[in-house]
Parts: C-alpha cells; structure tokens; sequence
C-alpha cells in the first residue's frame, strides 16, 4: 500500500470481523462524517466491550488491517491524509460512565462518552470536567488529542486532568496506565504517553478525569481595541496583576471585528466582583475603543468555542494552532498579519494560540510555523481542506527527538496499523 | 573492564577533583533516605556539564557497568542507590539557576539546583516554584523530575509534572536530546510525561524548564482539632463538596498529636484524635467569607476547636505542628519509615482504621500524617532498625497497607515513587500485560539495562545488579 491506496470494499472488511462484531457493528461509514480524503475507509467498527475491543484489533492486526481510531468522527479532519485506508474503529458504543464518586471529585467513564453527557452528570453535582475544547466530541477524542479550551489557563489540558487511562494495544493487548487516584507515582507514565499520541500507539477505551467544582458565580470583561498593541498590552497587565483569571484570551474573533482581549473568573462571588471591577480598571489604562462586563454568562468564551467549531468543521478554511511561550504571541501575530488569517484566539496564561485563514494555502501555513520556529514556538495544522494538506505537513517538527518517537511507534505498533500516516511526518516510515 | 580502570577513565575525562574512589567517602552513597536499602558504588562521579555526563554515560556503557543518577539522595524509595559495583553519577555540582523568563513564567535550572532555589530566586518578582516536598531544602530539581515529586501544596497546583514544561535529557546511550521547552505545547508523542516520574531509568535530566507559578495575594489558615478521625474526615469531604478547592488539606493523628505536644507543648487537647491543618490561599476578597464557611463545616463536625491565625506569626505556628511532626517521632522512635500510598479521598476514613489495625497486628506503632485533600497517606512506621525481628514486621506490615490501598481502588505511592522498595508490590496493582507495556517502553530508551537497573519495574528474571537488605 504506497502512496496511492486502494480501498477495501465495505463488503470485504465485513466478513474479517463478522465473527467478532454483529452486523449492527459493522457499519458502513453514513454521509455524516467529515470528508477526510479520498481514499477512505468504507467501513465503522464499532466494538461494544473491551474484550470486543481486543478481539478486533486481534483480528486487525492478524490480517494486517489498517486502523483509523475515531469517536464521534468530530475531529477527524486532524492530522495528515491517511497513507492506507483499512477500516474506522469507532468507540461510540463504548459510552458509559463507569464510576462517578462525587466526594472524591473524580470520574471515571469510557472513551465513547460524549464530553456534553459527562458535563451534564456532573452538573448535578455542581462539578465539572474543567476541559472546554471546541471539537472533541467524546472523551477518547480528549485524550487522542490532549484537547483543551480557554479554561486550560486555569486547569491545563487533558494532560493535567485525566489520572488513568485504560486501551487496547494495536496487537489488541489489553493495558492500563495511571489510576483513579489525584496523585500517583507507581510506574512509568504511560497515561501521559497515550494523551495526545493521537490514536497511534493503542486505542484508549477507558479513561479517568479529576473534576472540578462548578463556579458558585462567573463573570467576564472585554475590551476592544484599536489595534493589537492594545489588546496585548491589556493581557499583560492582567496577567503580570494579582488576578486569578479562568481563562485570559487575546482575540479578533472574524475579519470584520477589532482585536480585542477578554478575560474569565469564576468563583466565590466576593472574589468576582473584586476581580471584576479590577480588570475593567486595568483594561481601561490601555484605552479601550468598548468595555463590556458580562455576568454569570460567559459570552466570550463560549463565542470562541463556538467559532473555532465552525472553522474547523468548515471545509474551506484552514485553522493552525500555535504553540509558543506566552510573550512571543505579540510578535507572532503581527509578524503574520501578512499572511491575512481571518481569525485568531490566544490563551493567554497557556500559550495556545489559533488562527484561522479563510484562503487556505500551505504557504500560509508554513510561513507561520517558520514566525513561531523563530520564537520557540511550533504550529500544527489543525483542519484544512484536502488539497492545503497534500502540500503541508499538518504537524511540523515534533518538539521532542522523532528518533526515539519512531522506536516507540515501532515497539507498541510494530505493522504501524494505527492511524498509519496521519500522525507526525516520518513516524511511520519503513 | 574492571572497576579501577573505570575510575581511571572517568578521571581522565571529568579531573581527578570530581572522582571519588576511596571506600570511606563512598560509604556516604550507599544508601538514600530508605536507609533499609544499601549498595556501595564502585565510584560517585561529579559531572559539571551536559557533556561530562553524557561523557560519563559512554564510559559505563563501554564497560558494562550499571549507572544510577542521584541529587541529594533524599528519595524515599531506594530509587538513587547504585546497582552493586555501578557508578553513581551525581548531579550536585550542576547547581546552577540559569534563566528565570518572568515574562514567561518560567526558570532554567541545572539538575542538581535545590527546589527551594528557585522559589527563593524567584521571590523578589513574585514567583515560585509550586511543587513542594517535605524536603525542598535539600531535594534538588532533578530528583523531583525523577520521583515526579509532589508536596503538601499539590492538591490545588498539581505535581512536579504539571509544572515541568521542557527537559534536556541524556539518553541511556549518551545521546543528548530535547523533550519539550518553554512552550507547554507537545508535537508528537510526550515523551517529557514518560520522563518524568521514570526514576532514572530512561535517562539522566541535565536541564529542566519549570513554570512559575504567581504567589498567591494572602493565605488563610485553620487548625481544626476533633475528637473523632470520623468527624475530621466528613469535614474534609464536605469542605471539598462545598466547592471550595484548599490550597492544602492536611491531617495529623492521635500518635502525630500526642508526639507534637510532649514536643512543642502546642496546647492540643488530651483526647484528641485528629487535627486538620486547612490553609486557602488567593485574594483578599473573598477568603475571610471562605474561611469562615470552612470554621462552620469543622464546627458542625463537632470540632473540639478551630483556630484561624490572624497573622503570618499565627501561621506559621499553626504550620509548625504539621512540619515538625517527623522530628517530633524522632524523639519517642528510633528509626522510622514513611510509607506512601493514596486513595480516593472518600475511602480514607476506612483506611485510617485499616493502618490501625496493621499496626496491632504487627504491634508496631504507626503514626498517620497525610495530605487529605489528595488521599495521600503516610503512615510512619515507627521501630527500632538494630532488631531484624521488627524490620521484618515493619515490611510485612507495609505490606499490608499496600494491599489495603489496592484494595481501596489507590495506588501504592503518591509521590515517594516504586524504587527497590516497593518493586514487589507493583504486581498488586499492574497486570502482566501493563508491566510488559512499562518493560517495552524501557528497552526503547535503555536497551542495555544499564540505566538504573532493578528498580521501578519487577522483571520475571531476578536482576544480576542485586541490593541487598
């Protein structure tokens, strides 16, 4: 299977798993899900138990089948274009919540849960899964991804929150990293490994989150800016001030908007309203165009989630997430004014930053990873439209060594079935 | 190749000044802070550079000798005592502090910089590092890196690797890489997460970048004393409940009370079962209404009393019963060893009477000091190290804890990490299939096995590089 894959007909892939999987799990991929390409697999598995799981990939692997892990199929239009199609493995039916122990603020579900259903359990205990991402749809999609949102400022990614981590090897070996437990020192941390690795290294089916209390009151303030210069400078007063934000954005939400920067608390109501009326103080020595103060609905943060959901759900444009430390994001933004993104929302406090681009060209994909490689920075390409990834690569250079990377794809996924081309350039490389 | 040439070539490369041979001065190097565990070293080597100890690296690997990285020694699992007739490579004397990036939040530090530095060079801009064990001033950075160590202050900030954001990492072949940097973004597999909490076995740490976290406007602190560990207990679950996320949780018992007292004379009534050390922290507004929301969750629990302090003097003192409990056992024990284990928060209560009744079992007095907020338990296993009788007994009954932690849905170390320790106990709580995943990731880093071998991970084959007891 080389550079041009022929896909397997759903018919076939059918009868490899009829004996593992019923027919209704064996679905042959609906309109639904986002074109990823061409060469797509035609068929959904879709495992109900672990032991399914396990057996799957068994058979997978015997018959050198290759993989595309998913949930909902909401985030599928990451990563690089698959170099072989195979078969989708869904965890959707996978979907409940195992153990939720409101007392112990800790919960513990399967990867095929949607993120909104956990929410809505935990609201009833005045809890929350402090974890905001706009397109991760169900928890195995957080981990594949290390997901976060706005409130990663205050409470880190996925890889802060999530304490264990149950999946299925490509070989369909059964593992476990980390616990249930907020703190836990026993053995390598193969939790963290999984976070992120984007499906490549084995198929989480389970996972465990720290929760956080539901804020008894939030609040917002924004202000808009003549320029970015302003909105920067206001950030960093709030930033370097005695506040304790949820979430610190700096933003200009489409073409048609000023920059603008906005920030979160939530909290006891006492320490809002102090850290209210602080903030309008501190934005207005920056000179703001509007100042606008929201409470108990945080407008802004949910605006954000909403947006960046629709352009990187819109087929035609191209969203690229920025890492860099905190204070290059001035320099990086202006440096790619050039490039006319149409969009951007930066995390602050986490140094996250997303720009959006109507006209989607690699070029313009490149040239902003080469402003943030100049400030110790990277950029992933986060969606774009198929004909934008056959020239870009999606990730860039890893931040760590690819050798070492590749003999870790190799030792836990030998045939390199898993996601085979989609994750970093040259890990899958014979 | 035997072990004087060894010394010869690591002298050729590192200068006869960071080379110690002669049997007296490694005797101080035979053991860590488990003081149960001893292996003397062939040779302690004093790299001052990433060079020197990738050099030093190379030269064991050519020979075949094992090589275990060690800071201060400090750890509490026999992580840091060389495989018998290996080298220890120390870091101590790369001890630098080499950037703090206010602006970024962050500082670059050698490995063998003490924990504590960095909060005191961060100090004057309002900053410190949030990880804080019990021995911040001694333990260095790199240790912590390797224990993934966490402090009475992780329940709100999280442990060492939520606040490690870039490693420099000498591969257990020399190879010198980059995992991560000041971004805490992550491109590819994070293979800073695997290196941390890996006690020393995929590599050596040789830079580290740490966030800095912005110190809090004011604290609030509360010592509530109960008549019943029931009672502090349910005050610890519902000051949780309440929506309300302490900056520590920490919680003393009958022997630790009665210990502090003969002690310090802090005024603790006699029949006192339990003493919760709370401390909130954050802004002004808002924390006097907390504190006084929390004083009314340990009233309602029937505290026998609550005082909050009202001054940092005041606080301090209150800290004190907390941070002088381990000296304070020292004068009515000989020796003691500090177990480690966690559980959900809510199953602590059954597990407090759970060390009680290992510790009639093996009438062996056990003390409990622990980080409630996390399910973090320490008991203190207090006896007399010259007795093989009692050492036997203090190991069964750790044993024992161990299970009961399992049992509970825990784990069996929150922050001290597995070392030679515990190596036996992980089989409790890992599959064959989960250490066989840890034993995969091992070889791709360390193939030879040369890297701190015989800890963390129970191989099926005893290790060649034995400790003894």
């Amino acid at each position: 299977m080389g550079n041009d894959p022929v896909n397997e007909s759903a018919e076939s892939l059918k009868k490899r798993f009829a004996d593992i999987l019923d027919a209704d799990q064996l679905e042959t991929r609906a309109d639904g899900f986002p074109q990823l390409d061409i060469h797509e697999p035609a068929l959904v598995l879709l495992p109900k138990t672990p032991e399914q799981l396990s057996e799957t990939l068994r058979c997978a692997s015997a018959s050198k089948t290759p993989i595309i892990p998913t949930g909902l199929g909401t985030a599928l239009r990451l990563g690089n274009l698959p170099t072989a199609p195979g078969a989708f493995l869904s965890t959707r039916l996978m979907n409940g919540i195992v153990d939720y122990e409101p007392r112990d603020l800790t919960v513990i579900a399967q990867a095929g849960l949607p993120i909104e259903t956990l929410q809505t359990t935990a609201a009833k205990e005045n809890q929350r899964l402090a974890l905001d991402p706009p397109n991760a749809g169900t928890l195995g999609g957080l981990v594949a991804m290390d997901a976060g949102g706005p409130l990663r400022d205050a409470y880190g990614s996925t890889r802060d929150l999530c304490l264990g981590v149950r999946a299925a090897l490509a070989d369909g070996t059964l593992v476990k990293g980390g616990g249930r437990v907020v703190k836990n020192a026993a053995g390598y941390d193969v939790t963290r490994l999984l976070i992120g690795s984007f499906g490549t290294l084995g198929v989480v089916y389970e996972a465990a989150f720290r929760l956080h209390p539901l804020p008894v009151k939030t609040a917002e303030v924004s202000a808009a800016f003549e320029s970015w210069s302003g909105a920067f400078e206001a950030a960093a007063n709030l930033s370097r001030s005695e506040l304790e934000p949820e979430w610190l954005a700096v933003l200009r939400l489409d073409e048609d908007s000023a920059p603008a920067a906005a920030v979160g608390f939530g909290g006891h109501p006492e320490t809002v309203e102090y850290q209210t009326n602080r903030a309008q103080e501190i934005m207005s020595k920056s000179e703001p165009s509007a100042l606008e103060t929201t409470a108990d609905d945080e407008q802004t943060r949910l605006q954000m989630r909403d947006r960046l959901n629709g352009a990187m759900n819109d087929a035609s444009r191209m969203t690229c997430r920025v890492f860099a430390p905190m204070s290059a994001f001035a320099e990086i933004v202006q440096a790619s004014d050039r490039l006319r993104p149409s969009a951007w929302q930066i995390r602050c406090l986490s140094g996250v930053g997303y720009a959006v681009f109507n006209s989607p060209s690699a070029e313009a994909a490149h040239a902003l990873r080469g402003e943030a490689a100049a400030r110790e920075g990277s950029v992933v390409i986060e969606s774009a439209p198929v004909e934008t990834k056959r020239e870009a690569d999606v990730w860039g250079p890893p931040t760590g060594p690819l050798s070492v990377m590749r003999r870790v794809k190799l030792k836990l996924d030998p045939d390199r079935l898993l996601n085979r081309g989609r994750f970093l350039k040259g890990l899958d490389d014979e | 190749m035997d072990a004087e040439r060894i010394a010869n070539e690591m002298e050729a490369v590192l200068g006869r000044e960071n080379v110690l041979r002669d049997p007296v001065s490694l005797m101080t190097y035979e053991s860590d802070g488990v003081t149960l565990y001893k292996a003397m070293p062939h040779a302690v080597v004093f790299p001052t550079t990433t060079d020197e100890v990738a050099a030093a690296v190379r030269i064991a690997n050519s020979a075949g000798v094992p090589f275990t990285a060690r800071g201060a020694g400090t750890g509490l699992s026999g992580g840091a005592i060389a495989a018998e007739g290996g080298v220890i490579i120390a870091l101590n004397k790369m001890n630098r502090i080499l950037e703090l990036d206010i602006e970024n939040r962050c500082a670059v530090v050698e490995p063998g910089v003490v924990n504590l530095w960095i909060s005191d060079a961060a100090e004057p801009h309002g900053c410190h590092y949030a990880p804080d064990p019990s021995s911040q001033k001694a333990c260095t950075i790199g240790g912590n890196v390797a224990e993934n160590s966490g402090g009475p202050h992780t329940l709100k900030r999280g442990v060492t690797t939520n606040h490690v954001t870039g490693l420099e990492w000498v591969m257990p072949d020399g190879e010198i890489v980059q995992f991560g940097g000041k971004s805490a973004g992550c491109v590819g597999y994070d293979l800073r997460g695997l290196a941390i909490g890996s006690e020393g076995t995929l590599g050596i740490a040789t830079k580290i970048v740490v966030k800095l976290t912005p110190n809090p406007q004011t604290h609030k602190t509360l010592l509530a004393v109960f008549d019943s560990m029931q009672n502090a207990s349910q005050t610890v679950s519902e000051t949780i409940a309440s929506g309300m996320i302490p900056a520590s949780l920490e919680m003393m018992d009958k022997l630790i009370i009665g210990a502090v007292e003969e002690a310090f004379q802090f005024g603790f009534p006699e029949d006192a079962e339990a003493a919760l050390l709370i401390e909130l922290d954050g802004l002004e507004a808002g924390i006097e209404a907390q504190a006084e929301q929390i004083a009314e969750i340990c009233r309602q629990n029937k505290a026998q009393s609550v005082q909050v302090a009202r001054s940092e003097e005041e606080r301090e003192l209150l800290w004190k019963s907390r941070k002088q409990a381990f000296g304070a056992l020292g004068r009515i024990a000989k020796d003691y060893l500090t177990q480690d284990g966690v559980v959900p928060r809510a199953r602590l209560p059954e597990m407090v009477k759970e060390v009680y009744r290992v510790s009639e079992k093996y009438g062996i007095p056990i003390a409990n000091v622990f980080h409630a907020g996390d399910g973090n338990i320490h008991p203190v296993l207090l006896f007399d190290q010259s007795d093989p009788e009692q050492v036997k007994k203090v190991l069964e009954a750790s044993g024992e804890i161990m299970r009961a932690c399992v049992e509970a849905g825990g784990v069996i170390t929150g922050e001290h990490g597995i070392g030679v320790e515990k190596i036996e106990f992980m089989r409790l709580l890992f599959s064959e299939n989960d250490l066989n995943l840890m034993i995969s990731l091992r070889d791709v880093f360390n193939p030879n096995g040369l890297c701190n071998p015989g800890k963390i991970i129970p191989d099926d084959e005893p290790s060649q590089w034995g400790m003894t007891l």
